[in-house]
C-alpha cells in the first residue's frame, strides 16, 4: 500500500464519524390528539389534520368523527367539513382567512373530549420571494466508506423582507409536484394516463426568520432544499415555495420544531425536549395535546427543473421492457402503476406545463 | 550520581566492616529575605560495594548502648535538589521492614520516628535518581540528602512523588494521584500522552462521553472542577473537543486530583480540585524534548540563563491535520479545518537558594472549521508571577498573582447568516500562601486569595461580505471572590491523623450591570419585568458568602490499612451555563448575580484503604455522598446566547450525588496497572413553585454524566531489556438521554415528541487500547517510538442518540453518532538529549 494510501485511510478513520440507525427502547407515548392546521389568507378550501399518536413507529392514525370548528374575531363560526382520512375542509364559506383576523379552533371528538386552541392573530407583513436552483454533482462517502458521485438540486431563495420597523415572523415551507409519464406498451390501444404527485418534501432546510435580526432587507441565496436527484426528475419537477407570515407565538413555536428537527447528535444540539402547542382540553388543561393551529398570511413562489438540465445517466424515462418475464412491462412499479405512488393524481394543476 | 549525605555531631563511625571511611565538614549560609543564618552539619560517610551495587550504610549513635522498651529516636534532615539546591518537597523516605516512613514538606524537611535498630532507608522522588542506603541508628540523627536528576528521563520506571503507603498513611481521603511518568505508560489517543483522559481512568472521573470537554468527579458537573495550572484557573482545559487536554506532558512535573478532601487552601468549586505543576527549567544545561507524530508534535527546551540562578523552559505543541484534510477527496472534509497549540514558557530566578522568583506564560488555542457549515476557535492565555521562600526550618511563603484570558469564537459560515459570536472570561488572581511545619505533626497552610472576574461582552458580528445578519452586543456580568482559610494536618498519633481546614468565602457581585426586577411570584420572563435599576462601576450589588469547613481524619487499623472519613462544604460562584449534553468551547462562564445564586455543596466520604505486600498492592474501596444547593439547569429551549435577561432561562435546583468506588493497584512486579469499579449516581431535581419552573414535573432525574457501572482496567508489562506493553480496558453505562417515545406531522415535517428530560440511555461504552513502547531506537540520544492503537477493537461507541427524518418518510429515525468509530493506530518517537 502507498504512503498516501495509508494516510487516505488513516484520515478517513480520524475524521469521519459514524452515524448507525439505532433505537432506544421506550415506552412509547400514543393516543394523544394531534392537530397539523394552518388557516391562510389563501382563497379556496382549506385543510387541517386530525390524529391520534400511534408511538415511535409511524405517523399518527388519521382521527376520524371530529367536530371542528373555526371562528373568527367577529363572531363569524363555520363547521369543517370531515373527508374521512383526518383530513378536515374549511370551505371558507362563512369564516374567511384574511390578513390582520384572530381565529380560534374547536374540536369536539366522538367521544366527547373537547379541546379549544388559543386565538390566532393572522400576521399581515410579507417578503417579496425568488426562488432558483443549482444542479451539483458532489462526492460523498457512502456508508460503506467509499467516494461516491450524488447528484443533487438545490434550491435557493432570494427575499426581500418587508420594512416594517417592527420584527415580522417569516417561514418557509416547500413541496414538489412531478410527473410520470408511465410505461406503455407498444401494442396497447391506449396508453395509461400521466401522474402528477404531490408531495411535501419530508426533509429540508426548514426557515423561519425573525426580520429584525438581519442588518439588510434582501436576504440571498439561502438554500431552502438539497433534493437528490431519482426518477422524479425525469419529465418536469416542480418546487412550490410557500411563505408564511406568523404572529410571534406561532413563531416560537415553529423555531422549536427547526432547533429539534436540526439536531445531528453533535455537541452543538438543542437539548430534546417537546415542542408544547397550542391546544388544550377544556375539561382536563393536563392533557397533553401535539400540534399547533396556527393563522398565517401565505404567499407561494414557484419553480420547475427541467429534465433537460439533468445530467444524471440513470434517470430514465419509463420504457416498455421486453426483457421483464411476461412482457408485464418495466420492472419499476411507479412506471407500470403511476397511481400507486403516495400523492399521486391524474389531474393536471392549471400551472404545470 | 551517588548521595552525599550529612550526620550530625553526634554520628558516631565505626569501622567494624571494613568499608572506606572519609570525614569533611561543610558551612552552608544561607541568605534569607531579612537574615541570614548559619547551620553547621559534619558530614560523615561510608561507602562500601555490595554485589556490584554501591549501597551505603550508617551509623548513628552507640550501637551498644540499652534502650527502654518502646524507646525511639528521630531521623531528621533536608532532601535537596543536587542540580540545583532547591528543597525537593514530596520526597518520599520509606523505611523498609518498617511502615513509617515520611515524605519531605514544602522546605525539603522530613521526620521518621523510629525504634532503634538497623535498617534500609529509600529516598526516592519524582524525576531523580532514588537513593538507597542502610542505617543503624541508636540517637536522634540529622541525614541530610542531595538528589541528583535521573539519567535516563525516558526510562519508564515508577517513581512517585510520594510516599509508597501515602494511601493509607496520609489523612486526606480522596486524593488522587498519579506522576507524568505513570502516564506515559497508558497508550494514548493519537499517541498524545494526556493528564485529564489518564484520570478518567481512575474510580469516580468520567466524561459525558468522547469528543467531550472536561470531566465528572463524583457525580459533579464540569464546572464544579477548579483546574489549575501552576494554581491559575484555567476555563477550558480541552485540546481537540476534549480529545485531548491542555497540559504538555513535557512540562508537567506533577498533578493531583482532589476528589474527596479538598484542602482549604483551594476554594470556588463545588466537586473537585485538580491541581497541575509544571516544571522549571534546568538550570545547569540546556535539555531538549519532543515528540513527532502523525498529526502533531511538540518541542521542550530549557537550561541556564545565568547558570545555577536563572533559567528558562519553552515548551510547544502544534498539530498539523490539516495537509492530511486537504487531501482527501471527501468535499466537506476538504474545506475543514482542525488544529491546535499550546506553549508553555517559564522563567525562573533564585536570588539564594531559599528565594526563586517564577513567571510562566501559557498560550493555548484550538480551531475547528467544518466546511462551509461551522467552525469555532477558542484561546486561554495565563500570565503567571510566583515568588517562593523558605524563612526558616518552620515557615515558608508562596506569592501568586495571575492575569487569566478565555476568548472563545463560534462561526456560522452560512451565507445568509453568517455571522460570529465570541464571548469568555478575563480574570485577575492573587494569592499568598504560607506554610508551616513542625516535625512530623503539624504542617499548617493559611494565607488568603482573591479573584476578579470580568465576564466579556458576547458580540455577534456579521461574518463575510454576504452575510445579512445584524451585530448584537451583550455585556455580562463581574463579580469578586475573597478567600480566606487555614488548613492543618495534625498526626495526633501513628494511629489517628487529621486534616482539618476552614474556609471563608466572600462574593461580591459588581457594577456596572443593567438588573431587570420581575413581578414577585411570578415567573421570570421579559413579559413580567418590573423596573430596571443601573449600577455604576464596581458598586457592589450583591453579596454572598459564607464557611466552608474541610476535614478528613485517618484511624490506622494496622500498619498496613487504615479508614478515612471527610466532610467538605465548597462554595462556588461562577458557573457554566450550558445546555448541551457536553460543554462546548462557546458556553457562558457566567458569575452568581441577583438571580443565579452560588452553588453550595456538601461532600461526605468513608474509605477503606489497605496495602498488602510491602506496598506492592493498593486497595481501597470509599463510599461517597454529595449534596449541592442551586445546581444551574435550564428550561426547554432555553436561549442561553446573546441574552440580555439570562435568569429568564435558567432554572436552579437540587443535586445529588452517591456512589462507592473500589480500587485495587499493582505498583511491582511484571505486570502493573490497576482495576477500578465505581458505581455512581447523580441526580438533580428542580421543583419551582410555577410548572414552568419544573423540569420533569418537580421529581428527581438523572444528570447528563449519571453512570451508574463504570470499570477501568489498565496493565503495563516490561518486554526484555528495551521495551514495554500497556493496554487500557474501559467500560462504562451510556449516559442518560431524552428519547423519541412519539411524532407527529407539522406539514412534511415529522416532528419528534420526547420523553421527559434524561429518562433513557444511549448503549453503554467500552473501549480497549494498546501500546508497544521501545526504547533507545537511536544509541546516540534517549528515545523511544511508541506504537498504539486506541480503540482497539473499533468499536462505534455511541456519543449521543438523536432523530432525522430520512428522506422519503414522516416518521423520525433512531441514529446513533460515534465520533471515534474506528482503531485509531498512532506512532509518536519522543526524544531528549
Amino acid at each position: 500500500m502507498r504512503l498516501q494510501n495509508i494516510l487516505l485511510f488513516l484520515i478517513l478513520l480520524v475524521f469521519s464519524n459514524c452515524k448507525d440507525p439505532y433505537t432506544i427502547k421506550v415506552n412509547g407515548s400514543s393516543g394523544n390528539m394531534t392537530l397539523n392546521g394552518v388557516i391562510t389568507d389563501d382563497a379556496g378550501p382549506q385543510y387541517l389534520k386530525l390524529g391520534i399518536s400511534t408511538g415511535t413507529k409511524k405517523s399518527p392514525d388519521p382521527l376520524v368523527g371530529a367536530l371542528l370548528s373555526i371562528s373568527d374575531e367577529t363572531g363569524a363560526k363555520e363547521n369543517l367539513k370531515d373527508l374521512g382520512n383526518g383530513q378536515y375542509q374549511l370551505d371558507q364559506l362563512s369564516v374567511k382567512g384574511r390578513k390582520t383576523g384572530t381565529y380560534t379552533l374547536d374540536i369536539i371528538l366522538p367521544d366527547g373530549r373537547h379541546y379549544v386552541s388559543s386565538a390566532e392573530k393572522m400576521s399581515s407583513p410579507q417578503a417579496t420571494d425568488s426562488a432558483y436552483y443549482q444542479y451539483i454533482t458532489e462526492q460523498i462517502v457512502s456508508s460503506e466508506g467509499i467516494l461516491v458521485n450524488n447528484d443533487n438540486v438545490k434550491v435557493y431563495l432570494n427575499t426581500n423582507l418587508p420594512k416594517e420597523t417592527e420584527a415580522a415572523y417569516l417561514r418557509w415551507a416547500i413541496d414538489e409536484v412531478y410527473c410520470i409519464i408511465p410505461s406503455c406498451s407498444p401494442r396497447a390501444l391506449a396508453c395509461p394516463p400521466y401522474c402528477y404527485i404531490y408531495q411535501e418534501v419530508s426533509k429540508f432546510n426548514l426557515q423561519v426568520i425573525k426580520t429584525t435580526d438581519y442588518q439588510t432587507s434582501a436576504l440571498r441565496d439561502i438554500l431552502l432544499q438539497t433534493r437528490g436527484v431519482d426518477f422524479t426528475f425525469m419529465v418536469r419537477h416542480y418546487f412550490n415555495i410557500s411563505q408564511y407570515s406568523m404572529n410571534k407565538n406561532t413563531f416560537d413555536y415553529w423555531k422549536k420544531v427547526q432547533l429539534l428537527t436540526e439536531r445531528s447528535g453533535s455537541i452543538f444540539d438543542t437539548p430534546a425536549a417537546s415542542v408544547p402547542g397550542n391546544i388544550h382540553n377544556v375539561n382536563d388543561p393536563s392533557e397533553i395535546v401535539y400540534g399547533y393551529f396556527e393563522a398565517s398570511a401565505r404567499k407561494l413562489t414557484r419553480i420547475y427543473v427541467d429534465r433537460g438540465y439533468i445530467t444524471k445517466t440513470d434517470v430514465t424515462s419509463c420504457v416498455w421492457d421486453w426483457s421483464v418475464p411476461g412482457g408485464v412491462g418495466n420492472y419499476y412499479g411507479y412506471c407500470l402503476n403511476c397511481n400507486s405512488v403516495r400523492g399521486s393524481t391524474n389531474a393536471r394543476p392549471d400551472w404545470f406545463f | 550520581m551517588f548521595p552525599k549525605y550529612q550526620p550530625s555531631k553526634k554520628g558516631l563511625v565505626e569501622n567494624n566492616n571494613g568499608v572506606v571511611f572519609s570525614k569533611f565538614s561543610v558551612l552552608y549560609r544561607m541568605v534569607l529575605g531579612r537574615g541570614v543564618f548559619i547551620f553547621l552539619i559534619s558530614l560523615f560517610s561510608i561507602v562500601e560495594n555490595v554485589n556490584g551495587q554501591k549501597a551505603n550504610i550508617k551509623i548513628f549513635g552507640d550501637s551498644t548502648k540499652v534502650f527502654a522498651p518502646g524507646a525511639k529516636v528521630t531521623l531528621t534532615g533536608t532532601v535537596v535538589s543536587l542540580l540545583d539546591r532547591t528543597p525537593a518537597s514530596g520526597t518520599a523516605l520509606f523505611v523498609d521492614g518498617f511502615k513509617y516512613g515520611n515524605s519531605s514538606d514544602a522546605n525539603g524537611k522530613y521526620y521518621i520516628s523510629l525504634p532503634p535498630g538497623k535498617y534500609r532507608l529509600s529516598v526516592r522522588h519524582l524525576g531523580m535518581e532514588p537513593i538507597q542506603i542502610r542505617i543503624a541508628i541508636y540517637a536522634n540523627a540529622v541525614l541530610n540528602f542531595e538528589m541528583g536528576d535521573k539519567p535516563e528521563a525516558l526510562e519508564e520506571v515508577i517513581i512517585k512523588a510520594r510516599k509508597e503507603d501515602e494511601n493509607i498513611s496520609a489523612p486526606q481521603a480522596g486524593v488522587t494521584m498519579l506522576n507524568i511518568t505513570e502516564i506515559k505508560r497508558l497508550p494514548a489517543f493519537m499517541g498524545e500522552v494526556d493528564v485529564i483522559k489518564s484520570l478518567q481512568l481512575l474510580p469516580g472521573v468520567n466524561a459525558v462521553g468522547e469528543g467531550s470537554g472536561g470531566f465528572n468527579v463524583r457525580g459533579g458537573r464540569i464546572d464544579q472542577n477548579l483546574i489549575l495550572m501552576d494554581g491559575a484557573q484555567i476555563f477550558n482545559s480541552a485540546h481537540a473537543l476534549g480529545l485531548l487536554s491542555n497540559f504538555n506532558p513535557d512540562v508537567v512535573e506533577d498533578f493531583a486530583l482532589y476528589k474527596g478532601n479538598v484542602p482549604a487552601q483551594f476554594g470556588g468549586r463545588a466537586s473537585s480540585v485538580l491541581d497541575v505543576r509544571t516544571r522549571n527549567g534546568n538550570f545547569e544545561k540546556i535539555k531538549v524534548k519532543g515528540g513527532i507524530g502523525l498529526v502533531s508534535s511538540r518541542l521542550t527546551v530549557e537550561g541556564p540563563i545565568v547558570k545555577n540562578k536563572t533559567s528558562f523552559i519553552v515548551g510547544a505543541r502544534s498539530s498539523y491535520s490539516d495537509w492530511m484534510l486537504k487531501s482527501v477527496d471527501n468535499t466537506d472534509v476538504r474545506k475543514s479545518s482542525a488544529s491546535f497549540y499550546d506553549i508553555n514558557a517559564n522563567i525562573t530566578h533564585k536570588f539564594s537558594p531559599l528565594n526563586s522568583l517564577s513567571l510562566s506564560y501559557y498560550r493555548g488555542n484550538d480551531f475547528f472549521r467544518y466546511s462551509d457549515q461551522f467552525g469555532y476557535d477558542y484561546t486561554t492565555q495565563l500570565f503567571n508571577l510566583k515568588w517562593k521562600a523558605i524563612i526558616s526550618d518552620s515557615w515558608s511563603s508562596a506569592f501568586t498573582a495571575v492575569s487569566g484570558d478565555y476568548q472563545s469564537n463560534l462561526y456560522d459560515y452560512t451565507i445568509a447568516s453568517a455571522r460570529s459570536l465570541s464571548n469568555g472570561i478575563g480574570y485577575y488572581q492573587l494569592k499568598q500562601n504560607f506554610l508551616y511545619t513542625n516535625k512530623e505533626k503539624h504542617a499548617i497552610n493559611f494565607g488568603a486569595d482573591a479573584n476578579l472576574y470580568n465576564g466579556k461582552p458576547e458580540i455577534s458580528k456579521p461574518y463575510g461580505e454576504g452575510s445579512m445578519t445584524k451585530g448584537q452586543r451583550v455585556e455580562k456580568d463581574r463579580g469578586r471572590e475573597f478567600g480566606f482559610y487555614a488548613n492543618e494536618e495534625y498526626t495526633i498519633s501513628p494511629i489517628f491523623s487529621i486534616a482539618a481546614g476552614l474556609r471563608y468565602s466572600l462574593y461580591q457581585y459588581l457594577g456596572p450591570d443593567t438588573v431587570y426586577s420581575y413581578q414577585p411570584g411570578a415567573v421570570r420572563s421579559v413579559s413580567t419585568i418590573t423596573d430596571t435599576s443601573f449600577f455604576a462601576k464596581n458598586q457592589v450589588i450583591k453579596t454572598y458568602g459564607g464557611f466552608e469547613p474541610r476535614i478528613s481524619a485517618k484511624i490506622s487499623l494496622s500498619d498496613q490499612s487504615s479508614i478515612k472519613v471527610s466532610y467538605n462544604r465548597m462554595r462556588q460562584y461562577i458557573h457554566l451555563i450550558s445546555n448541551s449534553s457536553a460543554p462546548t468551547p462557546i458556553d457562558i462562564w457566567q458569575v452568581s448575580n441577583l438571580y443565579i445564586k452560588p452553588q453550595i455543596a456538601d461532600n461526605y466520604s468513608i474509605g477503606y484503604f489497605k496495602n498488602a505486600k510491602d506496598n506492592m498492592f493498593e486497595l481501597s474501596a470509599e463510599v461517597f455522598y454529595k449534596t449541592t444547593a442551586n445546581l444551574v439547569e435550564y428550561k426547554d429551549f432555553a436561549q442561553l446566547l446573546l441574552n440580555r435577561h439570562l435568569e429568564t432561562e435558567l432554572l436552579q435546583g437540587k443535586g445529588k450525588a452517591y456512589g462507592i468506588e473500589f480500587f485495587a493497584k499493582k505498583n511491582l512486579g511484571a505486570w502493573t496497572g490497576w482495576i477500578s469499579y465505581t458505581y455512581l449516581r447523580s441526580f438533580i431535581k428542580v421543583d419551582g413553585s410555577h410548572p414552568e419552573e419544573q423540569v420533569n414535573q418537580g421529581n428527581w432525574y438523572p444528570t447528563n454524566y449519571d453512570k451508574p457501572n463504570t470499570i477501568n482496567v489498565t496493565a503495563n508489562r516490561k518486554l526484555g531489556k528495551n521495551a514495554r506493553f500497556a493496554t487500557n480496558f474501559t467500560y462504562s453505562t451510556g449516559r442518560p438521554t431524552s428519547a423519541l417515545v412519539s411524532n407527529y406531522s407539522g406539514g412534511s415535517i415529522a416532528i419528534p415528541v420526547y420523553s421527559d428530560r434524561n429518562q433513557y440511555r444511549i448503549p453503554d461504552y467500552w473501549r480497549v487500547d494498546v501500546s508497544i513502547t521501545i526504547n533507545n531506537v537511536f544509541n546516540k540520544i534517549e528515545d523511544n517510538l511508541t506504537f498504539s492503537v486506541y480503540n482497539l477493537f473499533a468499536r462505534r461507541n455511541a456519543y449521543s442518540v438523536f432523530y432525522q427524518q430520512p428522506p422519503g418518510t414522516l416518521v423520525p429515525q433512531g441514529y446513533k453518532l460515534s465520533i471515534l468509530g474506528s482503531a485509531l493506530p498512532s506512532i509518536t518517537y519522543n526524544f531528549s538529549f
